[in-house]
């Protein structure tokens, strides 16, 4: 028997971007992609989520950057990125030869400046799709994460929307009051995808110095010890949407991508596990099949939300 | 190189307190490709924790064995101090960019401290090798009964003056507060030598991937694991 795990994202829309299998990397854990190219074979992912990039390059904050937590880490990388400009220069040229599709996850501080990188995504041939990082400040806005409120987040994906036909992923961030609401108002301003979580805001003290340890103050987690909010989440955003749920959060094994999918997942994301072990998202991909095929089971519709209430699990 | 390597542990031993020394054989193709300045991500503990993995510098010591020493202060280190012979060690790598001494080098001043002693005893055999001649001064105890250091390489307790005139090229390799002490050093001799500094950054991915890694240089920010590990001692801010 063989199985089925491709993934299509915005099918019906005039660029739908199907995933051979439902792995995908997740946002600034993979860089642009190429920096993995000599060390995996990337014809065997779903699909690269490439570093938050915004119009003009941005420095990012002052180290350090990240710190190791229980089963996870910190980070504040500050969106650290070379710019849209030099991204299509120097990056998307090379990724026909990745043999894998490229989503491009977008930043700003601005809707204007979202705005101006998908139109300049929309003529790179190169760019399969776009996630929108929305967790960012909205500085026209007094600073407020544009992905905490529904409001906020529906504009901005209604603006998106209006100028791309890429398909369109929208990246909740998990410190918002209702992440649900948040789903359902992108949803309906014409996200093609939600993708969750985005790290969850977190502080490490350095008690010798007596001040924060990162640079930046605060940061975002990541890493197995989010895993079960970010599930919780999935299983509560997954019973409200009808567009594809994308789900991540400490995925480092194939059971822990299991437990997205049984939540409601069409697809997953591998984040910071590949900084230790580069190959979990082949080895995730790889993992599901065999697993799938041991179990008997030959698409992953069978599984997708078994576990959500109403659904009987498998008999 | 493939993203997921093993190594098996064939020593282990505690050199002095606070420093062990590991032994891995590993393919040879790739302890080949192990030249000064390279390091292996190792994998450490069971995924969850420690979660990221670490960075190490190595030497090699055969066309099979990796010399290592570690240490002994977090949970990596410890981790790897339960290592025995026959364990296996994951990785990935080598990473990075070799370091060679300069051009025309006759007499090579090393500085250094713990977090950069694989690095300098890699470079200080690659320069022997070289009939280059090799000083080092080591921030930190080092017990040189415990024969860590080669014999050929002489062991100097200041970074002075008069070992800045001696040398004709000068490599400073460990913690960031070193790497500065010798650039500090440097500019007060008025010394003009071909002078890099390596810093000692943790990396999360290696790669060039997470952008964790920042060093500041007169010429901007760059990565440590893409741009480095070496920069020009003058350029580093
Ligand atoms: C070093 C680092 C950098 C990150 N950069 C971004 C980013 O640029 N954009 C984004 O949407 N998420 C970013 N993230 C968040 C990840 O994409 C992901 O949502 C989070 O790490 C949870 O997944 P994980 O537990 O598998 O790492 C970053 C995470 C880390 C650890
Ligand atoms: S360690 Fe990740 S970019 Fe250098």
């Amino acid at each position: 028997m063989s199985q089925e795990t491709s993934v299509t994202i915005g099918a019906g829309t005039p660029r739908p971007l199907t995933m051979r299998n439902p792995v995908m990397s997740a946002a600034g854990t993979f860089g642009y992609g190429v920096e993995y190219a000599r060390l995996l074979d990337l014809s065997r992912v779903g699909a690269i989520v490439t570093k938050s990039t915004t119009v003009r390059p941005r420095a990012g904050a002052s180290m350090p950057r990240w710190v190791e937590t229980p089963s996870g880490v910190l980070n504040a990388i500050g969106l650290n990125n070379p710019g849209i400009g030099r991204v299509l220069r120097e990056y998307a040229p090379k990724w026909s030869s990745l043999r894998a599709p490229v989503v491009l996850s977008i930043a700003g501080e601005s809707v204007e400046e979202y705005v101006e990188i998908a139109q300049r995504a929309e003529e790179a041939e190169a760019i399969a799709g776009l996630e929108l990082n929305v967790s960012c400040p909205n500085v026209s806005e007094g600073g407020a994460l544009f992905g905490s409120d529904p409001v906020q987040a529906a504009s901005i994906t209604g603006a998106l929307r209006a100028v791309t036909s890429l398909p369109l992923i929208v990246k909740l961030t998990p410190n918002a009051a209702s992440v649900a609401e948040v789903a359902m108002a992108v949803e309906a301003a014409g996200a093609d995808a939600v993708s969750l979580v985005n790290t969850i805001a977190g502080l490490v003290i350095d008690v010798e110095g007596r001040r924060p340890f990162l640079g930046n103050g605060g940061g975002g987690l990541s890493g197995p010890a989010i895993r079960p909010v970010a599930v919780r989440l999935v299983w509560d955003v997954a019973r409200v949407v009808t567009v594809p749920v994308v789900g991540l959060g400490g995925i480092a094994r194939v059971e822990d991508a299991l437990q997205f999918i049984m939540a409601g997942a069409s697809a997953v994301q591998v984040g910071s596990a590949g900084f230790a072990k580069p190959d979990t998202i082949i080895r995730v991909a790889e993992d599901l099949a065999d697993w799938m095929a041991r179990h008997g089971v030959a698409s992953l519709d069978e599984i997708r939300g078994c576990a959500m209430p109403g659904c009987e699990g498998r008999e | 190189m493939g993203a997921a390597e093993t190594a098996t542990v064939v020593q282990s031993a505690a050199l002095q307190p606070g420093l062990f020394g590991l032994r891995l054989e590993a393919d040879a193709r790739l302890v080949q490709a192990c030249e000064p300045g390279r390091y292996l991500m190792l994998s450490v503990g069971d995924g969850n924790e420690p979660y990221l993995p670490r960075p190490y510098w190595v030497r090699r010591v055969s066309a099979v064995w990796l010399n290592l020493l570690v240490g002994v202060g977090g949970a990596g280190s410890g981790w790897l101090a339960t290592r025995r012979p026959g364990d296996p060690v994951e990785f990935f790598g080598p990473l990075g960019t070799t370091l060679i001494p300069p051009p025309r080098t006759r007499r090579l001043l090393l500085s250094g401290d713990l977090p950069g002693l694989n690095c300098l005893l890699a470079l200080a055999d690659r320069a022997l090798a070289r009939d280059i001649e090799v000083a080092l001064v080591f921030h930190g105890a080092v017990d040189t009964s415990a024969r860590l250091i080669p014999p050929d390489v002489e062991l100097l307790t200041e970074l002075n003056a008069s070992a800045l005139t001696w040398a004709d090229a000068l490599y400073a390799i460990g913690d960031p507060s070193v790497v500065h002490t010798a650039k500090a050093a440097l500019r007060t001799a008025g010394s003009r030598i071909p002078a890099f500094g390596v810093p000692h950054v943790p990396l999360a991915c290696g790669v060039g991937a997470c952008y964790g890694c920042l060093v500041e240089t007169r010429r901007g920010p760059k990565l440590s694991c893409v741009n480095g590990p070496a920069f020009g001692l003058a350029d580093l801010s």
